[in-house]
């Protein structure tokens, strides 16, 4: 699907001149770019190019630094968040996949699901509504996650642990939505995932695609994702070298080598 | 050893590991959520036990000692996260040390200067002096009171971990704490409330002691080591582990003591034998902890860290 020239959508997420540096070492370099709204994005780049730590950067988790050209700035929803703790990050509807799934492995299926679940529907004045519910998004609780996800509701009761690892990896995206986001960041969600799993999260993610919800895709799959995404970014040591779309892309072979070859 | 020795031994290791649990299940998980190693935990004992038995001078209420001692501990404690523990975070752990080992300095010489270093006694609550017969053995009322609060604190403890949704939360952040925040949750609010139950719970300890113990400058050390012990073997993080492990050395401490000086006294001299079976029953614990260790690293119920599963 590619998104109209004639009246661009809103930009949800926006990074200008992103530059983190961890001991010294130069990990993002001015980075710049946008999501919008319902799009799909993906984050190209071999290992160590910066694309994790660029997630962290969004997320708060790691805090940018000036740049030589001016501030880091990361806007979400028309409002900066560069500053803003974590936690307040993710309320404001940033969902996170993270590398390696980080599921809590000490509480079971179930509890992971409802540790992140947010408070929507019925208004009242001092109460937080989920931010898909301000965007006009699909709500998403326990029912609705395990409707897409049935193993999870089979397994409510098991330990997280216990889980094979596509199993947690169907838990950990359906963690982040239980958060109601209106962008969900998925960084390698499909590495190390056999490819019959690895098939049903990309059917989940075209799914939620459709919905309206925009996601950010890091991932080195780069032929699943030409067919799935709207643009994408190749990032080569903490720089975006290319933006563009799919066709683009297809078009330039060399670029397709700097997204995913040593990954 | 007679039947209503041992069964009164086991009462009182009852009562020691209750207590140790009190102390330890805070420890546990500022160490587990926080990698904050707090020596100053029992500092906080020392002086929510000083705040009880005060108010019980003042008032000559021993209820409002109790409460007082609860609420002294809970203070401390979510004074010591905003003003010291959460500017270490991340840091050398040295530096949690050195800073915890000088509260523990400061919180002594404060008391003395304070209150001066006399001893304070705290009598039992009038109705509470005598004695109660508990599985056909005698035994003084107020440590029956001691077992029976232990243990509906620790039932308390089970159900707010594992049946709402805060203990859910304190779970998830000893297993990792930016993921939970990743999430949306609050976690430096989080972190204030384990201090705040953590210092509550050991000046619940420190209230329910007091009229066995003289309330002193240095009374929480002792109790401290008892209590890293409890949740080294437990595992880090673990209240279901320390819980567990308190009875052990309880057990130990206790039963290890008083066998100890009835084999001993069958080989060395009777005064010998009474001086040397503390030390020995030490040793036991330091023995038993290297033992589990071994064979679980982690201690016996280690908070598992997040991370990828299996295939």
């Amino acid at each position: 699907m590619t998104v109209s020239n004639e009246i661009p959508p809103p930009k949800l997420l926006r990074l200008e001149n992103v530059t983190l540096r961890l001991d010294q070492a130069l990990v993002l370099d001015g980075v710049s770019l946008h999501v919008d709204e319902g799009e799909m994005v993906t984050l190209l780049g071999r290992n160590g190019m910066g694309k994790t730590s660029l997630v962290q950067a969004i997320m708060g988790i790691r805090r940018v630094q000036p740049s030589q050209d001016g501030q880091s700035q990361i806007w979400f929803a028309e409002q900066e968040i560069t500053r803003l703790p974590t936690h307040v990050i993710a309320k404001l509807g940033i969902g996170l996949v993270p590398e390696q799934r980080q599921i809590f492995p000490n509480l079971t299926v179930r509890e992971n699901l409802q540790v992140a679940a947010r408070v929507v529907g019925a208004a009242r004045p001092g109460r937080e509504n989920a931010p898909s519910e301000a965007a006009s998004l699909p709500i998403w609780d326990l029912a609705r996650v395990e409707e897409i996800f049935p193993i999870l509701r089979d397994r409510a009761r098991q330990s997280a642990a216990s889980l094979s690892g596509g199993e947690q990896q169907m838990l950990a995206i359906a963690r982040a939505l239980m958060t109601n986001p209106r962008l969900l960041i998925l960084d390698e969600v499909c590495e190390g995932i056999a490819p019959i799993i690895r098939q049903q999260i990309w059917q989940c993610l075209t799914a939620l695609r459709q919905m309206g919800m925009a996601l950010l895709v890091i991932d080195k799959n780069i032929a699943d994702l030409l067919d799935r995404a709207d643009r994408h970014y190749i990032l080569q040591k903490g720089q975006v070298v290319w933006q563009g779309n799919s066709q683009e892309l297809r078009s330039h072979p060399e670029m397709l080598e700097w997204g995913v070859a040593g990954g | 050893m007679t039947i209503a020795l041992f069964l009164a031994q086991i009462l009182n290791s009852l009562q020691l590991g209750l207590m140790l649990f009190l102390l330890a299940a805070g420890l546990t998980l500022v160490f587990g959520i926080m990698n904050f190693v707090n020596l100053a935990h029992g500092t906080i004992y020392m002086m929510a036990a000083y705040g009880a038995a005060l108010v019980v001078a003042m008032s000559d209420h021993y209820l409002l000692g109790l409460l007082a001692g609860v609420g002294v501990g809970a203070m401390l404690g979510v004074g010591l996260q905003y003003l010291v523990a959460r500017r270490l975070y991340g840091k050398n752990p040295l530096y949690h040390v050195l800073a915890s080992f000088g509260l523990i300095l400061m919180g002594n010489e404060l008391v003395r200067w304070v209150v001066g270093p006399t001893p304070l006694y705290v009598n039992i609550p009038p109705g509470f002096a005598g004695q109660i017969t508990l599985m056909g053995v005698e035994l003084p009322t107020w440590r029956g009171v001691i077992i029976a609060a232990g243990l509906t604190v620790a039932l308390g403890c089970y159900g707010l971990i594992h049946h709402t949704k805060f203990g859910m939360r304190l779970r998830a952040a000893a297993s990792n704490r930016i993921m939970l925040a990743a999430l949306g949750v609050n976690v430096a609010r989080l972190e204030l409330a384990i201090f705040a139950l953590g210092g509550g719970l050991a000046g619940l300890a420190a209230g329910l002691t007091m009229p066995l113990v003289s309330v002193l400058p240095g009374m929480g050390e002792p109790m401290l080591i008892s209590a890293l012990i409890v949740i080294v073997i437990g595992g880090i993080g673990s209240v279901r582990g320390a819980f567990l492990a308190a009875l052990v050395v309880g057990m130990i401490e206790v039963m290890g003591r008083a066998w100890l000086i009835i084999g001993l006294q069958n080989l060395l001299d009777k005064h010998v034998a009474r001086a040397v079976s503390p030390a020995l029953s030490s040793l036991l614990l330091s023995l038993v902890m290297a033992v589990i260790l071994a064979v679980r690293p982690g201690g016996l119920f280690a908070a598992k860290p997040g991370g990828a599963g299996h295939g």
